[in-house]
């Protein structure tokens, strides 16, 4: 038996009910575009499709590309046993657009399909409504009226599927439009049963004079972004601390339990040192995603992305690439998907090519560490900001601005796009986040953070731990197996005022950038053995690196792209196998060449 | 009727008839325009102009999108009377 597919219209609810139908967590946020790739799942046995929203059945960005082509070639195997198509009942206009053109589509083929009228709370909650009834016999196809948020009608629409594939000759549609009448019949359909445009509308058109106001909007645009940046450091740190002291106390309790020698050695310089330096920053990461979480299910992204048009056209970009760009601050890889929904191929490209400059989550550690031993520890205004804060924004602006000039330099040095369309966007309705799936979400991703890059810093912890323990165990790193390996990489890292120790980290973590905290967690652990563990920070303080060296590592970590999954989706998605060689070898001269150059100022200024 | 209107020109808060589609804006692209609610002989709500000439929202249909320059100035219409 063939599967049932979910199609319509962008941000009408396919994803929100694809959850609800099979138990699975697609992501859900509230802007056209936010599923790029189809994903399938199943309830009772029956096999579910969620694709990307298509506002037609023509074409025009490469996500709408790769699900009508899915779509086309499902049908064409035989794949498809029915479709369900999503209609937002506040929206319902533009719905129709492509569900009636799904119908012409079915209709030739012999598919049943199911119209779900989705978002019915809004309609009752703004104290309007649609002639369901009146709508469906004009239609000639079954409209099941539903809320996929609030589960109204759910298992109403359940039995209908059900239903539909056991007797699918009751679900052919009776009638089809042609191609040229249907945008004005859609009008007509929802000025005859539709809801009152001007109800539902009010609250939004209202909420868009404050956010796009001339002065507030510009202000509140900023507020936003120092409020999410500054968060991320000020809002996890007193969970860090209490991860960070939970791992020590850990650590004390199992090393009283253990018997001197190479295992316990292993269990406090290893486990503790390296690996648990990084369990760390796992709050980081849940912060972050909340945060971003709240702005992509209020409405405001897609606000922004019009905020940032006119700016970013400066650098060649578009105010599209916003939504990528954003997102890359959590990761890359999700970002460079995003960036499908960019319909003009020259601009997704470069936007693609310079989201590895965004900070991402794993250069996170890598940040935070750094700073606790660079940045004094001062806050103003009652603490509502910090010196280390704005060093952390400051960080992420250096990478917004490192893309931007990446951005402009290859928007004018590369051909002109012929097929270059321009900005257009729909708006969705602003919405109050829902929390408790927020929250879920976020917990789902620290626990992604960990697990993903988990086993790569077990590992190399673990090797770096044998190579740097032996042969003549704890307190003699200097004379290790891994020393004398070192060796050959001082010359590299001489000019930046970093000795081998760094060398190796920094080497080790072109496998993972977080490796690079647990490389160093794990030297420190060996060297100073028999003190209490005390924080990385500190010993690295104590160690006496120099100012300006830390400040050249942070330039060089801001730009180089170690990220093996990053080169691998860029070579997919920019469909061209040098470019991630290119990339990959750009950004890591240009990250040397700026370290050094960092490196150089500061010493000469202090 | 006069045709010299363009869309890039209308005020926050007036209302227009769409007259037409400028030949400079791509062929898919217009037809997408349609789709998205921007129809020949429909009408046109111009809600929220943005600083530095940024995209414009307008209302069409049950919508409310929201175009750049290059397309609005490529936009064609009709004023209503003291609408
Ligand atoms: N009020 C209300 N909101 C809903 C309902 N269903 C979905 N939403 C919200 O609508 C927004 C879009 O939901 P998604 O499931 O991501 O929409 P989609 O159709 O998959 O969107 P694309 O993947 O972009 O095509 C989210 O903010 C949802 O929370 C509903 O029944 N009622
Ligand atoms: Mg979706």
């Amino acid at each position: 038996m063939g599967n049932v597919l979910l199609i319509g219209k962008p941000n009408s609810g396919k994803s929100l009910l694809f959850n609800r139908l099979t138990g699975l967590q697609q992501k859900v946020a509230n802007f056209p575009g936010v599923t790029v790739e189809i994903k399938s799942g199943s309830f009772d046995n029956i096999g579910i499709i969620d694709f990307p929203g298509i506002y037609s059945l023509n074409p025009l960005t490469k996500d709408e590309d790769i699900a009508l082509q899915k779509f086309q070639e499902a049908v064409e195997q035989n794949n498809v046993s029915g479709i369900i198509c999503t209609l937002d009942a506040t929206r319902l206009e533009r719905s129709l657009i492509i569900a009636l053109q799904t119908l012409n589509y079915v209709k030739e083929n012999k598919i049943p399909i199911i119209f779900a009228l989705n978002m019915m709370d809004e309609i009752y909650a703004n104290k309007t409504s649609i002639d369901v009834s009146s709508l469906s016999r004009d239609l000639g196809v079954v409209v099941i009226p539903i809320s996929a948020k609030k589960k109204h009608g759910l298992d109403i629409l359940k039995d209908e599927i059900k239903n539909m594939l056991k007797v699918p000759g009751n679900y052919l549609p009776e009638k089809t439009w042609e191609d040229e009448k249907i945008v004005i019949k859609s009008r007509g359909l929802n000025q005859t049963y539709g809801p009152k445009t001007d109800v539902i509308l009010k609250k939004q058109n209202f909420l868009d004079k404050i956010f796009l106001n001339n002065f507030l909007g510009g202000i509140m645009f900023a507020l936003i972004m120092i409020f999410l940046f500054q968060a991320i450091f000020t809002w996890a740190s007193p969970l860090m601390d209490m991860v960070e002291s939970t791992l020590a106390w850990m650590g004390q309790v199992t090393s009283s339990y253990l018997p001197d020698g190479v295992l316990k050695d292993f269990i406090n310089e290893a486990i503790f040192g390296g690996v648990g330096s990084f369990l760390v920053f796992v709050p980081q990461i849940f912060i972050l995603t909340f945060i971003i979480g709240i702005l992509e299910d209020s409405g405001y992204m897609a606000r922004a992305s019009i905020i940032c048009h006119k700016p970013l056209s400066l650098f060649g970009l578009s105010g599209r690439s916003f939504i990528p760009y954003l997102t890359a601050h959590a990761c890359a890889i999700p970002a460079i998907f995003a960036a499908r929904t960019i319909e003009s191929p020259k601009k997704r490209l470069i936007t693609i090519l310079t989201i590895p400059l965004m900070a991402c989550s794993a250069r996170l550690p890598v940040y935070t560490l750094l700073i606790a031993v660079l940045i004094p520890d001062k806050t103003f205004f009652g603490g509502v900001f910090g010196l280390q804060g704005l060093a952390f924004f400051l960080l992420y602006f250096f990478g917004l601005a490192m893309a931007l000039i990446v951005s402009g330099l290859l928007s004018r040095t590369t051909l002109k796009d012929e097929s270059d369309s321009p900005y257009i966007i729909e708006l969705p309705p602003y919405r109050l986040p829902t929390f408790v799936p927020l929250f879920r979400k976020s917990l789902s991703a620290a626990w992604a953070f960990f697990s993903k890059a988990g086993p790569i810093i077990f590992v190399v912890t673990l090797v770096v731990w044998v190579l740097g323990y032996f042969p003549n165990g704890s307190g003699n790193l200097e004379n290790s197996w891994l020393s004398h390996i070192g060796q050959f990489l001082e010359p590299i890292f001489k000019p930046l005022g970093l000795d081998w120790k760094y060398g190796v980290a920094i080497l080790a973590s072109f496998l993972a950038r977080e490796v690079f905290v647990g490389t160093l967690g794990t030297f420190f652990g060996i060297e100073g053995a028999d003190e209490n563990i005390s924080g990385l920070a500190e010993s690295i303080q104590n160690s006496g690196l120099l100012a300006a060296s830390g400040f050249a590592l942070l330039v060089f970590y801001a730009i180089a792209l170690q990220c093996v999954s990053t080169l691998a989706i860029l070579k997919r998605e920019s469909g061209n196998k040098l470019f991630p060689i290119w990339i990959f070898v750009g950004y890591t001269v240009l990250a040397y060449l700026l370290a050094l150059l960092t490196y150089n100022l500061v010493s000469w200024f202090s | 009727m006069k045709r010299s209107d363009i869309l890039w020109e209308l005020k926050e808060k007036s209302h227009a008839i769409i007259e037409g589609l400028g030949e400079k804006i791509p062929k898919d692209f217009q037809l997408r325009l349609g789709e998205l609610g921007l129809l020949k002989s429909g009408s046109i709500t111009c809600l929220k102009k943005t600083p530095f000439n940024g995209p414009t929202l307008y209302q069409v249909g049950d919508s409310v999108i929201s175009l750049a320059q290059e397309v609005a100035e490529n936009i064609y219409i009709s004023r209503k009377t003291n609408g």
